[in-house]
């Protein structure tokens, strides 16, 4: 009884929501063979474009990297605030896991409009935008982290007399330095992704290459970034879980 | 005196059960005392209460001269360095080196910078090397925790305590997760300690047979009351058959 309650439930939402985004098959049937069109003219790829492409991608990266390495200094303090087993403070650990959730809540792509509105178009309101999203779910990873350790070296530092940052030095940080460069590699191949998103709405790089050889339909040059892209992201994921895999 | 206790209770639920029960004892400097018990018997809590990592709710504790109700802070760290606790589980810092691990213990000697940066100075380093020659560990100094067996990490431990050269060693079940060739040898380490630097020691044991043969006073705690407190010999099988008896046993 309960479960076809449930399943009477998923269908009335899914159907509602179906009405609301204006779902249609015979749009789709009809739009085929224009997307077909713009597949077609889309090859041959013009390879001519190709050293400023990936000019445009270690850009992206760059812009990935030093705000995935912000995101980890910010992310420090607060994850060993968020987590419970290290500071008595327990006001000060409520309020920094409620801007954590809150920050994850917000989309850096969301994050990103603000700050171009703020410091202007290029790279640096991208890279503002990505570190500070990117706290809200290192901030908690590390957080978890740290209250997952062996208590056990915690109790000895204490009971040899050491204050409470070699306590967190030799007790704690040893245990979750590997955990925290895996996470640290895990954000930087989302951080990858997002970063050519981020270019569609100014942050530059190759997102913002990619817009504009759309704007002025040159679909083979949209078609070398978009395999620069993939070729990318492929590489980051591989090197980044191969490394993963080698710390922990 | 080394330790003296006046009616200490202590209870983890706010007065419904007692972990401790109206403890009251002494101990003078130099002793090599056994503490035995049921596991829940109080054992462990009686332990940390002394280097106050549980502070009590009644009654009075005086350890090296302290009253510990009111340590704090700095106190609180220069009180602790002077007392050994060893570890049933060893707790050391597995991704660390053997000597760093016995360093850890001049910790709360250092300053700021050098415990966090792990720079000793060069005595305490000299010291951290006489020590590890002297449980056994030469040759091992820097090997990685992780790579070694149970009883190596347990000489790692109590190496760890001396370096803290300590005025009394507290240990909660050190042997007990060692096989008995190797219990022995740690209990045979720090009688050595006790004899040679007249170290004052208090073991959780809970095995009787070696409580006996290594210990010249005895303590027995039975739900959180102490209800033996005598040489070995005082032990009668009477009394014995009290502090192990299971609960229920009694109606059999």
């Amino acid at each position: 009884m309960k479960k076809i309650a449930f399943l009477a439930l998923f269908l009335i939402i899914s159907f509602i929501a179906a009405q609301a985004v204006e779902f249609s098959f015979e749009k789709l049937l009809h739009g085929a063979p224009f997307m077909a069109d713009f597949l077609h003219r889309m090859f041959p790829p013009n390879w001519s474009i190709l050293p400023k492409v990936l000019r445009e991608t270690l850009l992206t990266m760059e812009l990935a990297w030093i705000s995935t390495v912000l995101a980890t200094i910010l992310s420090l303090p607060v994850g060993f605030l968020a987590a419970k087993n290290v500071f008595e403070l327990p006001l000060l650990r409520k309020i920094t896991i409620f801007i954590l959730n809150a920050d994850r809540a917000i989309d850096s792509l969301i994050l990103a409009l603000f700050f171009v509105s703020a410091v202007g178009l290029g790279p640096f309101p991208g890279v503002l935008a990505l570190a500070i999203h990117s706290v809200g779910m290192l901030g908690k990873l590390f957080a978890d982290a740290i209250e997952s350790i062996d208590p056990g070296p915690v109790e000895a530092l204490a009971s040899v007399g050491a204050g409470k940052l070699a306590l967190i030095r030799w007790g704690i940080w040893p245990q979750v330095a590997p955990h925290f460069i895996s996470y640290f590699l895990f954000r930087f191949e989302l951080n990858v992704r997002t970063a050519v998103v981020l270019g569609l709405v100014g942050a530059g790089g190759v997102g913002f290459l990619l817009t504009q050889y759309m704007r002025l339909f040159q679909y083979q040059e949209v078609c070398t970034v978009l395999l620069v892209i993939l070729v990318l992201v492929m590489l980051v994921d591989a090197v980044s879980s191969k490394l993963r895999r080698s710390v922990l | 005196m080394m330790i003296q206790l006046e009616k200490v209770s202590k209870s983890f639920d706010g007065g419904k059960s007692f972990a401790l029960r109206d403890i009251s004892l002494s101990v003078n400097e130099g002793e090599f005392i056994a503490v035995i018990g049921l596991s829940g018997a109080g054992k462990s809590t009686f332990l940390r209460t002394l280097n106050r990592s549980l502070p009590i709710e009644a009654g009075k504790i005086e350890v090296l001269g302290k009253k510990l109700e009111r340590l704090r802070g700095n106190e609180l760290a220069e009180f602790r360095r002077k007392i050994g606790f060893i570890f049933q589980q060893f707790h050391l810092i597995k991704s660390a080196s053997v000597l760093q691990n016995i360093l850890v213990g001049r910790i709360a000697y250092v300053s700021l910078w050098r415990s966090l940066t792990g720079f000793f100075p060069k005595a305490d380093l000299e010291l951290a090397k006489e020590i590890a020659l002297s449980v056994g560990l030469a040759g091992k100094e820097e090997e990685k925790i992780k790579n070694l067996s149970g009883g190596q990490q347990q000489r790692v431990a109590i190496a760890r305590a001396l370096a803290q050269e300590p005025k009394l060693i507290l240990a909660d079940e050190p042997m007990a997760s060692l096989d008995p060739r190797l219990a022995e040898l740690v209990l045979e380490m720090l009688a050595r300690c006790n004899r040679e630097q007249g170290i004052t020691a208090i073991i959780n044991i809970h095995d009787l047979a070696l409580a006996k043969k290594y210990a010249k006073r005895v303590l027995a705690f039975r739900k959180g009351t102490l209800i033996f407190d005598g040489t070995p010999n005082q032990l009668s099988e009477e009394k014995i058959k009290q502090i192990y008896q299971l609960d229920g046993e009694e109606a059999l």
